[in-house]
């Protein structure tokens, strides 16, 4: 289908958007909140018209209410103990749950009404967390779990010794808990023959070379399981997680060192569900990843399967000199990483020595360890490395992609599917910003490009769509050209906030809360990121992890559970476990969340999707909340950023209420500033030019610039139910009064 | 209702964004499941939860949106700063 929005007047999308919110139209012409307004107004007795509203409500609606449901209006309507305005705006969001097809339960209704009236406050949400120790909990279930295998494990090996193990059978036997309590690395010394000690969440192990090596105890648990599950020795895991490690930090030709990996006598398949990275980068054992990467990633020496799908690829190794070639990249790579490691790591340590959370003596050990800042630069080299695994990989799928068409195009082969072939090349090269896999390693500017890429070949996908192939074509083999030139480094700020990262979640600080408190979120990764640490995606992520790994769940469960959202459902089921009372910050702020998720509910059945999030802003020490709305046109379940609108509104500490409203044609972006302060334009207008040059950078281009007053009672309604023409436009200084607004050029 | 393996779902894995009210039916009570038995916190009200499963933010809003957010609360940020010297 064509699609025919060239022309689309901006009022037209909040027009359909109206109709949108309008129920069964042959029953009134008035929006169904002002019909309940109108009621409310006129009516004498509030308490007794519930149910007759709940009815006119079913009428316009089409939707039938349970017994139910009503009564959980009435409740949440609660007539006695709200004031008039208090009902109304109850009733408000009755009405948002009804258009959004949501059950109305007292919770659910309680969720979107506390989100879209009340503050997110960041800095009480954390406080929370730490009051509750949740630190200390989450250290004593991941050593327990240990525990847990440890027994099992040495069970395990009673019944069935292997030849090679350092520990032998008898040895087992005879180990036991010890007098003095439960010594988590002498058990492990003794299942594995090997010295070990303890500290903070790690434990580090004697290794071939000599060198003690850590372990995270999670993914020490991880390996111990998969040990008993493809009945290999502990040991000989160990031993090649640490010969990975040495291959990775001591920069060995690891092209070679990886063939010869394959003497090692494993059978394939167990050493697939082998994980060796904690912080769930890759599914797949680096041996095996390495093997790939010589046939994964030179361009040139691919077959690409034409395949509708995009998924089946065939890969097809050319010759030996392209993988040299290939073995010196990667390891041109390792090598830039460790020396910022090696730069930076002194930095890490006393940032993390200067973190509140961390005071405990133990702590202190492990950070004076060397093996510590080994065992730190190791996990980030990896990381590292499997980001770039991650990006080369889906550079290499777009490019091959990319040059379909433009062969396609030069043969003039006609393939009905290119437009949805472009969708699906927009599709990998947006999971390139993101995806978790990708989460802090992509610097700014290649971002940045890969946003312009983006855009731009949604652009040549606009063309196709109307038949345009020449211009498609142009913008493709320009979007090639510069995919292709991106060199994928990872800047020395974000090795140092990772490797920061690590050292707090191996001295049991949950992640989430340090990165609540870092984090700058200053590109489109780090914002998303931070929704995501939120727990606003909790939900699908849980999902996608559960379905992708099947039996495999329990190494990312300790990732999966950063996040507020989690953090907070775990507080409030142990504190009604212990039959305490939870208390209202808890109760208010898990409902804040799901308010979110609850409004932001995918409307399928429909063009227009609404959205709504809290954003942070980081002012004076403080956390403030930066509320926005987004509506915008959907194309599929994605919304059509090329034809959308954006509300920010937040209180400025010197300049009062401000709405900045970004209305978005085509790309091109009308702003509407929403302020009464006498000073809007001056202090206004650096920062718009600010915004137009970063908006510019990612494919946006600039339209006009309107100053109108904040209407503070109606501006949410308004963005709901916009009527742009509505706007009460102030008149700017000294321009002509006759002028509506006005229009600057920039 | 219709029993979830796991496997019934491997043509979903692909892109999650792409379930739809039919095939999702059945997968919220699958997923509460597996979350309680790997001792994973989650909300365990399945209509809820299917919501919440559906709208993946990492697919549903293209990065553009996120970076027209990040430049906003830089220059937000900004203005706070002004704040202080004002």
């Amino acid at each position: 289908m064509k699609i025919s929005h060239t022309n689309i007047n901006l009022e037209n999308i909040f027009d359909n958007s109206q109709n949108d919110l309008r129920y069964s139209s042959n029953h009134s012409d008035k929006d169904l909140s002002m019909n309940m307004k109108s009621a409310n107004a006129q009516s004498s007795n509030p308490t007794s018209d519930i149910l007759s509203k709940l009815d006119k409500l079913e009428q316009l609606s089409g939707r039938r209410f349970s017994e139910l449901e009503k009564s959980s209006v009435q409740k949440f309507i609660d007539v006695k103990n709200s004031n008039i305005d208090e009902i109304n705006s109850k009733w408000d969001t009755v009405n948002i749950a009804v258009k959004k097809e949501i059950p109305l339960t007292q919770k659910n209704l309680n969720a979107l009404h506390q989100t879209l009236n009340k503050e997110q406050n960041t800095q009480e949400i954390l406080e929370t967390i730490s009051e509750h120790e949740n630190i200390d909990k989450s250290n004593l279930s991941d050593e327990q779990k240990l525990k847990e295998i440890l027994e099992r494990y040495k069970e395990y090996k009673k019944n069935n010794p292997y030849k090679g193990d350092k520990a032998t059978a008898s040895a087992l036997k005879q180990s036991s808990k010890t007098a003095s309590g439960y010594d988590l690395a002498k058990q492990i010394a003794e299942v594995t023959g090997l010295e070990v000690y303890k500290k903070g969440k790690i434990i580090f192990i004697k290794s071939d070379d000599g060198n003690f090596r850590g372990i995270d105890i999670r993914e020490l648990s991880a390996m111990l399981e998969n040990s008993i599950k493809s009945d290999e020795s502990i040991e000989n895991l160990i031993q090649i997680k640490f010969n990975q490690q040495i291959a990775l930090s001591e920069n060995i030709d690891i092209f070679n060192i990886n063939l010869n990996k394959n003497n090692l006598q494993y059978k394939q398949s167990d050493m697939d569900k082998i994980k060796l990275s904690s912080e769930n980068i890759s599914e797949e054992n680096i041996f095996d990843k390495l093997n790939k990467n010589s046939s994964n990633q030179l361009n040139n020496s691919l077959e690409f399967s034409v395949n509708t799908e995009n998924k089946d690829v065939d890969y097809h190794l050319q010759n030996q000199q392209e993988n040299q070639f290939y073995g010196e990249l990667i390891e041109e790579f390792i090598n830039e990483i460790n020396n910022r490691l090696e730069e930076s790591i002194n930095g890490v340590i006393s940032m993390l020595e200067n973190n509140p959370f961390i005071s405990n003596n133990q702590s202190d050990e492990l950070l004076l360890d060397s093996n510590f800042r080994t065992f730190l630069k190791t996990e980030i080299t990896e990381q590292a490395y499997h980001a770039r695994e991650y990006f080369e990989k889906n550079r290499t799928d777009i490019i091959k992609n990319l040059e379909i068409h433009i062969n396609d195009y030069a043969q003039n082969k006609s393939n009905s599917n290119e437009t949805a072939n472009l969708a699906r090349v927009i599709d990998k090269l947006d999971s390139l910003i993101t995806s978790n896999e990708m989460s802090m390693y992509l610097d700014m500017k290649t971002e940045r490009n890969c946003l312009k890429m983006s855009s731009d070949l949604q652009i040549a996908r606009n063309h196709l769509e109307m038949g345009r192939k020449n211009e498609a074509l142009k913008i493709i083999k320009q979007a090639k050209s510069m995919l292709e030139d991106i060199k994928f480094m990872p800047d020395e700020k974000s090795i140092e906030l990772r490797a920061y990262h690590r050292g707090l979640t191996a001295l049991g600080v949950p992640l989430t809360s340090a990165l609540l408190q870092t984090n700058k979120l200053n590109s489109a990764s780090q914002v998303l990121s931070y929704f995501k640490n939120m727990g606003i995606n909790y939900e699908a992520e849980l999902t996608k992890k559960i379905l992708e790994n099947t039996g495999d769940l329990k190494q990312d469960n300790n990732n999966l559970k950063d996040n507020i959202k989690a953090i907070l459902i775990s507080i409030k089921k142990e504190t009604e476990h212990n039959n305490h009372k939870v208390s209202e910050v808890i109760d208010s702020q898990l409902s804040n969340l799901n308010g979110q998720q609850l409004f932001n509910k995918l409307e399928s059945a429909k063009d227009i999707q609404n959205l709504f999030f809290h954003v942070p802003i980081n002012a004076n020490d403080e956390i403030k909340d930066m509320q926005l709305y987004v509506q915008g046109r959907k194309k599929g379940d994605k919304l059509d950023w090329q034809n959308c609108s954006l509300y920010f509104s937040i209180d400025l500490r010197k300049y009062g209420h401000t709405g900045i409203h970004l209305i978005i044609q085509e790309r091109n972006i009308n702003i509407n500033v929403k302020n009464d302060n006498p000073t809007t334009v001056d202090f206004m207008m650096p920062a718009i030019q600010k915004m137009k040059d970063l908006f510019s950078e990612v494919g946006f281009s600039w339209g006009n610039i309107k100053f109108s007053s904040y209407d503070n009672n109606k501006i949410k309604k308004q963005f709901e139910i916009p009527n742009l023409d509505n706007i009460n436009e102030r008149k700017i200084l000294n321009s002509n009064k006759s002028v509506k607004g006005f229009d600057l050029s920039l | 209702m219709k029993k979830y393996g796991v496997k019934a779902y491997d043509a979903q894995i692909e892109n999650s964004a792409r379930l739809d009210s039919s095939t999702i039916d059945g997968l919220s009570e699958y997923i509460v499941k597996i979350a309680n038995e790997e001792n994973i916190p989650i909300e365990e009200d399945v209509d809820t939860l299917t919501h919440q499963i559906r709208n993946d933010i990492s697919k549903n809003i293209p990065p553009q949106i996120y970076s027209l957010i990040s430049s906003m609360i830089d220059v937000i940020e900004q203005l706070e700063a002004d704040n202080n010297e004002g």
